[in-house]
């Protein structure tokens, strides 16, 4: 019935657009590593005598990485119980809600999306509320979501806006693409003559031109008071990246850089510094900041990571395991990183470290609950 | 359930719906390297929650609805709205600064391509579910979570969208 139209679809894909055997047993070996991930803790308490006799066949080689591992699992059980570290089970949401999902510590709640509305999950009371009404004319599991405790902002055709004390909605209509609420303001992508940052006051409605887009680059990074926008542009002496950091409520352009990278994205603004992944050539990216005090680059020695989250001096990192990845902990001293290893207790694949704005640090745990684990890092630092 | 008859399972699942899935998944998200990983994630998926999985849909629903999930989970995170961004940020750039070459340059590339390319996501993913992968009308709706009915109003304007270029015998199903 529809072998012509599939035809016509085959001759838009690339040529050879197959999966391999190789990548069939590639799989099929991640699948083992994976599932065998997830119940190596509870075969080892299920079976203490098993686990003992292989502890004597095998001791010499393996007794460090295992002792190493019980005590890292024990002290995850203890952050655990004092809550230093909180896991979160939402009943009944799917993981690609829960991954996208997020944590307002004001309300303790869990803000997520399923395909037709967006809901809060209230930690304390394991009720849900519903926030924004199924309607068929949005898609919620595709669209941008942030929230605080006073807002509920989403993406789709323009920014909506859902004032959570008045229940009042709006809409940005102007907005393009990508946006970020911090406070009781929006940052997000405008279209008027040019293409251009704007920052729009929730409260008053008042909407101000921050910057002119003029080059290709990763979204800003905001606190509640500046911006900073990094722009990757071609010049006379070659690539390089040139940042501007605003002041958001005098409008003033206060500071301007030019690094001498092709690349620096993934931007999180703190006191003193501008935190971002750099590259050139096509190379690897690799961690850094640029001192907004001196103007100069440092690269993090930290391991290859995937992604990451930073607040103060702490540090996450979605690092290599095996042959896939799990978010990992550090403390930053000076430009080396140390690892707080309490997360290596997980015995699930942790993705997606993101930190709220008080420093907790929030992951999504990949194990058969599919829980969120929020850490609070100082507390877990300071034993 | 016995590991070789979940890895049996894995095995057939792979070898029945790898290809199309890959495909599908490729046509949605536009990166070799990126469509592997989703297809590969989904594999794993489905291998560690076989025990759940219960039948409740088919195997082939089920795999495609975790494939829509990452394909838009990939759209939110921070690696692919940072392309995004440049990839909007570039495109006004040119329609303010050139828009006769990049008419000129439209009008050399391959319509019923750049057709599809263009589509906006709603209509692309039930674009390539129905006519691509074979799924039936109300098992688009499955993957997707919507409606049989939105699903065929989605086709439509899918199909009105490319300007009728795809030769369709029978739009229904």
């Amino acid at each position: 019935m529809t072998n012509k139209v599939q035809n016509q679809l085959d001759a838009v894909l690339p040529e050879r657009l197959v999966l391999e055997d190789m990548v069939k047993q590639h799989i099929l070996h991640q699948a083992h590593q994976r599932l065998d991930a997830e119940v190596v803790p509870k075969r080892l308490t299920l079976k203490p005598l098993m686990t003992a006799a292989a502890f004597v066949v095998v001791a010499g080689v393996l007794a460090v990485p295992y002792v190493e591992y019980e005590q890292q699992e024990r002290a995850f059980q203890e952050a655990l119980s004092e809550e230093k570290i909180q896991k979160v089970v939402v009943p009944n949401v799917s993981y690609p809600s829960l991954i996208n999902s997020i944590y307002v510590e004001e309300n303790n709640e869990i803000i997520h999306t399923d395909e037709r509305g967006i809901y809060s999950y209230s930690i304390d009371t394991k009720t849900e509320t519903v926030l924004v009404a199924p309607t068929e004319s949005i898609e919620f599991s595709s669209v941008d979501l942030a929230a605080n405790e006073r807002w509920v902002i989403w993406g789709g055709h323009g920014i909506h806006i859902l004032n959570r004390d008045t229940g009042e909605q709006n809409v940005l209509l102007e907005a393009y693409g990508s946006f970020e609420l911090v406070g009781d303001q929006i940052i997000y992508l405008g279209l008027s003559e040019m293409p251009s940052y704007y920052v729009y006051d929730l409260n008053t409605e008042e909407k101000l031109l921050l910057h002119e887009i003029d080059g290709g680059g990763s979204f800003p990074t905001v606190t509640h008071e500046r911006l900073a926008v990094a722009e990757e542009k071609e010049g006379d002496n070659g690539k390089s990246v040139h940042v501007s950091i605003y002041n958001i409520e005098s409008r003033e352009l206060m500071q301007t850089y030019t690094v001498p990278y092709e690349s620096f994205s993934y931007l999180t603004l703190g006191d003193d510094r501008i935190y971002g992944q750099f590259s050139s050539n096509g190379d690897d990216t690799t961690l850094g900041y640029l001192d907004l005090a001196t103007g100069k680059v440092h690269i993090l020695d930290v391991p290859e990571n995937s992604a990451y989250a930073i607040y103060d001096n702490y540090l996450a990192l979605s690092v290599t395991k095996g042959e896939s990845d799990t978010v990992k902990l550090f403390h930053l001293k000076e430009d080396t990183a140390d690892p707080i290893k309490t997360l290596n207790g997980v015995g699930e694949r942790l993705v997606k470290p993101r930190f709220n704005e008080s420093g907790k640090l929030i992951v999504n745990g990949e194990g058969l609950e599919t829980p969120l684990y929020i850490i609070d890092t100082k507390k877990l630092h300071e034993n | 359930m016995e590991r070789h008859e979940r890895d049996r399972m894995l095995a057939e699942a792979m070898d029945i719906h790898g290809d199309y899935l890959l495909r599908v998944v490729y046509a949605i998200v536009k990166d070799r390297a990126k469509a592997e990983d989703i297809v590969q994630e989904v594999f794993i998926q489905y291998y560690i929650h076989i025990d759940e999985f219960g039948h409740r849909s088919s195997v082939k629903t089920y795999l495609y609805r975790i494939a829509i999930n990452h394909c838009h989970n990939l759209f939110k995170s921070w690696h692919y709205r940072k392309l995004e961004l440049s990839h909007q940020v570039g495109e006004l750039l040119v329609s303010f600064q050139n828009t006769e070459e990049k008419v000129m340059t439209e009008e050399s590339s391959d319509e019923l391509k750049r057709l599809i390319n263009r589509l906006p996501l709603k209509y692309k993913e039930v674009i390539w579910l129905h006519y691509y992968a074979e799924l039936k009308v109300s098992e688009v709706g499955e993957v997707l979570g919507c409606s049989v009915n939105t699903v065929k109003t989605r086709l439509a304007r899918a199909r009105r969208l490319v300007k009728g270029i795809l030769k369709e015998e029978n739009a229904d199903d």
